[in-house]
């Protein structure tokens, strides 16, 4: 392994890459055993640095705290009442069944952690495609404190991913040249999909873009892509009225009927899936 | 409670499955992890935060993030103790921050104090503690003071790499530098390659 090579694992293992850094060498990390068998024992190197501090125990009290607030976020995910979920799923299943495979295939899935994920991270889905697509968390600068900075931040990465398609995570595993992907804030609940080769959109339809909520079923409505273009890289808000979702979620493309009123809910046939967007 | 692996590949594997037990939901897995990093977790918040109510918090939002995210970690990528200590380091840090209340760096070259190996754990434990502790001070003691104070500002503190050298007034690729050798010199010590 070279100086820089070293150094980088060095700082990748305390923590001290920037985020764009860090993704890019998880992609070599991915990649290159050799790396990773550096990065692992510098990693076991700092586990005995840190074990050979003064040890301190926490007092006992602090296992029982931990578990109740465990116990109190079992209570607060329990299933919503039937009132407060959209009769989502049925209706799907029922158009769906032919094409189910379309959907699990082409429903990347990632954790939507609203209250539980660090603040300071975002979510990327490379390849938004199951089968080969990939999550990973990609944690914000420091000063990522309010909303207009979180922007900023999640605008650079995603124009960063959008021009340098290689920085992608796994991204050369999963097209052969630039493959779709989302970033998703959590926090503020923002986002950019990127699409590549979307099929020509029917006069008559227009792409909806969906975050389904696979714990109650309800489909969360990010908005309508732009007609015309098969590729590009959009953003995305949810309305912040809506109850964030409690469990996995799914990135979901439909063509919905244009001359109908805005959906609420998933109508039309399922695009994602059908090979890369 | 299962017994306590043998090496440290074994203990990395074994820390492996906690988590992925934890993933699934299992609180038993969870006290065996906290078991596990408890103490190490809680020495380095109150190396950072110099405060012993605040590392207490800072320790139990540490543990609820690990359950919270154990499905979302990845051993492809670090080892359970490397993560479990950035999420440790990032909880500090956010603390710090809205306490407005730098970390008090300057005393990273005291001398560190004598361990606190009281509380029960079992003799086994602390004699590889005892005897890992030893090691780690020659490994340190070896190393010139520049690496060892860039080390320990880059593992200890709130500060970036670019904020340590401005801290310390040296030049960025120094710090960078003196991070690398740091490491692997301690590396070396603490791990000798077979003869």
């Amino acid at each position: 392994m070279t100086p820089p090579v070293e150094e980088l694992a060095s700082l990748y293992v305390l923590d001290q890459l920037e985020p764009a850094e860090r993704a890019a060498f998880e992609i070599r990390l991915a990649r290159e055993p050799e790396l990773r068998s550096l990065v692992r024992s510098l990693e076991l190197t700092l586990e005995q640095r840190i074990r050979a501090l003064p040890q301190q125990s926490p007092p006992p009290h602090i296992l029982s705290r931990i578990e109740s607030c465990l116990d109190s976020d079992v209570r607060q995910s329990l299933p919503p009442t039937p009132s407060n979920v959209l009769p989502f799923w049925p209706t799907l299943t029922r158009w769906v069944l032919p094409a189910a495979a379309a959907i699990v295939l082409g429903a990347a899935t990632f954790f939507y952690l609203d209250r539980q994920r660090e603040p300071s991270s975002v979510i990327l889905v490379v390849g938004l495609d199951p089968q080969r697509s990939t999550v990973t968390e990609i944690p914000l600068h420091d000063d990522a404190r309010d909303t207009d900075t979180r922007f900023v931040q999640l605008a650079s990465l995603a124009e960063q991913f959008w021009t340098a398609p290689a920085q992608l995570p796994a991204a050369s595993q999963t097209a052969r040249d630039r493959p779709a992907y989302a970033l998703f804030d959590p926090v503020t609940r923002q986002g950019f999909i990127a699409v590549q080769q979307l099929p020509q959109q029917p006069a008559d339809k227009r792409y909806h873009l969906w975050l389904v909520d696979t714990a109650t079923g309800r489909a969360l409505d990010a908005g309508s892509l732009p007609a015309a273009n098969s590729r590009g890289l959009y953003f995305f808000s949810l309305d912040p009225a809506t109850t964030p979702a409690s469990g996995p979620l799914h990135f979901l493309i439909t063509a919905e009927d244009i001359s109908a009123p805005p959906p609420t809910r998933p109508r039309g046939t399922p695009i994602l899936g059908q090979g890369p967007i | 409670m299962s017994a306590p692996p043998t090496s440290l590949d074994d203990r990395v594997a074994e820390d492996a499955r906690l988590v992925a037990r934890i993933a699934a939901g299992d609180r038993d897995a969870f006290r065996e992890l906290y078991e596990r990093y408890s103490r190490p977790l809680f020495s380095v918040a109150l190396r950072m935060l110099h405060d012993r109510g605040a590392a207490e918090e800072a320790l139990q939002d540490t543990f609820l993030k690990l359950w919270r995210h154990a499905a979302s970690f990845d051993p492809a990528k670090s080892t359970p103790f490397a993560w479990a200590f950035t999420i440790v380091r990032r909880t500090c840090i956010d603390r710090l921050r809205k306490l407005s209340r730098q970390p008090r760096t300057d005393s990273l070259s005291d001398p560190e104090s004598p361990l606190d190996l009281v509380t029960p754990e079992t003799a086994r434990r602390t004699a590889e503690h005892r005897d890992d502790t030893a090691r780690l001070r020659i490994a340190l003691a070896s190393l010139p003071e520049n690496q060892r104070r860039a080390l320990d500002l880059a593992i200890f503190s709130n500060l970036t790499h670019p904020q340590i050298a401005e801290k310390i007034s040296q030049p960025i690729g120094s710090v960078k530098t003196w991070i690398r050798r740091g490491l692997l010199q301690l590396r070396e010590t603490l791990n000798p390659p077979a003869p």
